[in-house]
């Protein structure tokens, strides 16, 4: 990865006030709402806090897909390629950036979710819950990836949108996994939206199968990873 | 501009072939060039230009044959920054600023030249805050001339340049090119521009359904078709007879105006006047480029 290119990537993102705005002012704006209507000091306003800090680093991550769509519809893939930086090396600046914005949102989310808890907040546990939130973006920051090399540029705003409202629901972001129809959670188990959410709501009480969050989200990572250096190693040809 | 330059072909492809499902774009081609040598791809739509410039990229590869450039892989001669190229598409990030766009592919490369002097040269220093996007079509162009400037490249390949250019900025691009060049670099084109290739080029490649079908000097190339245009005026024969007699693609008949384009000019103005005692306002004319190319493209036809 070639780090003076990703540094200028991430300059560029910053610059992007609209695309900032959006990905990370929509999730606090949708906590603020669901916290008027459902927060308390039992837990709810955290629990609510980490599920929209979990959609801001879904949105952030799976919407780099759609950067990279444009890009290689605006013809800069091609021009890159006269030049010494790989395709694959493009993708993980690529992912780099919207890890950066997952963080981004993600902090944005909590920093509303600090100021709604007031005194009672436990800073240690946001913390950590933020860190695994980080940690846990990264496979679908290769899916965005992933979905901006694949398929026509047109279609990739769409097909984005299913993958991280797909992702949204079988992580519980919207609904509570365990209130959805029964034998979703079984499958949503296989997803790693599910243990996302799960981690990051761990450092508040919440009991979670570390060991099986850890596998699922480390196998679709690398899953993920293979098929990127697959897909973007083919776009060398 | 190094010794790198000493490899003793620019670019050479041997036996080069590429098809995109049933249609043969090139289709057995063989070039050489040398270090310095500005070399024009000349050809209609479809000729192989394209895919020809591709391939000397690495952005394709080839179905058999070989490209070397630099005595390298396409893709060892764009690594080490001896390759700059503009393409003929797109390139513009639309949230990205002019200066912004050098400075990520300079970014990318191991030997840049600095974002400020390839602004400069490309005539784009005013320009350096704009939005990509904000830009004219011939502005855009010197956005992909810069793009090319920036690892200093020896080979420059321009993939129809002037395409989208008013006449008056294809004269300026061209003068700029020719003040980017006069250091020795070697510039391969393709345009289906005949006085493009006349005026720039001191060699100029045919490409005709993806073959090369002349290759040397625009005169050269000339020669080599030998096209001939017969004008005359004839009273006394008719238009049937004229077709039977030079065919029926080569005459054009208007009254008793009469052209013919031929290979032999010799040859027709022979018959002609053993045909007809009273063709009188005879002149016989040498082809310029565009009537060679017409000649030999339409030949494919038949």
């Amino acid at each position: 990865m070639n780090t003076t290119y990703t540094l200028l990537e991430v300059r560029r993102l910053l610059r992007d006030r609209a695309a900032l705005v959006l990905t990370a002012g929509l999730p606090a704006g949708l906590f603020l709402l669901y916290n008027a209507m459902w927060g308390d000091d039992t837990g709810a306003t955290t629990s609510l806090m980490v599920m929209m800090g979990v959609f801001a680093g879904l949105a952030a991550t799976i919407s780099a897909g759609g950067r990279v769509a444009l890009e290689r519809h605006a013809g800069w893939t091609r021009q890159l390629r006269l030049s010494p930086l790989r395709p694959l090396s493009y993708a993980l600046s690529k992912s780099v950036v919207a890890l950066v914005l997952g963080m981004l949102a993600g902090t944005l989310v909590f920093a509303v979710g600090l100021a709604a808890q007031g005194g009672g907040a436990d800073l240690p546990a946001m913390a950590e819950s933020l860190f695994l939130l980080w940690l846990g973006s990264i496979p679908f920051a290769l899916l965005g990836a992933l979905l901006g090399q694949a398929g026509s540029a047109n279609s990739a705003q769409p097909r984005g949108m299913v993958v991280l409202l797909g992702s949204a629901f079988l992580g519980g972001v919207f609904v509570p996994i365990d209130q959805l129809p029964s034998g979703l959670e079984s499958v949503a188990q296989w997803y790693p939206s599910y243990w996302l959410n799960a981690l990051a709501q761990a450092p508040f009480g919440e009991p979670v199968d570390v060991v099986r969050a850890a596998i699922t989200l480390a196998a679709w990572t690398l899953v993920l990873a293979g098929l990127v250096r697959w897909r973007y190693g083919r776009a060398e040809r | 501009m190094t010794e790198r330059t000493l490899a003793p072909h620019a670019v050479r492809l041997t036996g080069l072939r590429k098809s995109y499902g049933p249609l043969t774009a090139v289709d057995g081609v063989d070039l050489e060039v040398a270090p310095g040598e500005i070399v024009a791809l000349l050809g209609p739509n479809g000729a192989g230009k394209s895919t020809v410039v591709d391939l000397v990229l690495g952005l394709s590869r080839p179905d058999a044959g070989t490209v070397a450039v630099f005595g390298r892989s396409p893709r060892d001669a764009v690594d080490a920054g001896l390759v700059g190229a503009m393409l003929q598409d797109g390139a513009m990030l639309e949230d990205a600023t002019v200066a912004e766009l050098v400075a990520l592919f300079a970014a990318v490369h191991r030997h840049p030249l600095a974002v400020a002097e390839v602004l400069q040269r490309a005539g784009l220093a005013d320009l350096a805050g704009r939005r990509a996007t904000e830009l004219s079509g011939g502005q855009t162009q010197r956005v992909r001339f810069a793009l090319a400037l920036v690892p200093d490249p020896d080979l420059v390949v321009l993939d129809e340049p002037t395409v989208a250019m008013d006449v008056a900025t294809r004269r300026e691009f061209w003068a700029a090119m020719r003040r980017f060049v006069a250091a020795g670099r070697t510039v391969l084109f393709a345009t289906h521009y005949l006085d493009e290739a006349d005026g720039f080029a001191d060699r100029v490649v045919l490409l005709r359904d993806g073959r090369v079908v002349a290759d040397g000097t625009p005169r050269h190339v000339k020669s080599i078709v030998a096209v001939r245009t017969v004008r005359a005026t004839v009273p006394d024969l008719d238009e049937a007879t004229l077709h039977a007699l030079f065919g029926n693609d080569a005459v054009t008949v208007d009254g008793a105006d009469v052209r013919i384009r031929t290979a032999d000019g010799d040859g027709v103005l022979r018959a002609l006047l053993a045909r007809s005692p009273e063709a009188h306002d005879i002149e016989v004319t040498g082809a310029d480029l565009e009537e060679a190319f017409l000649s030999i493209t339409e030949g494919s036809a038949r």
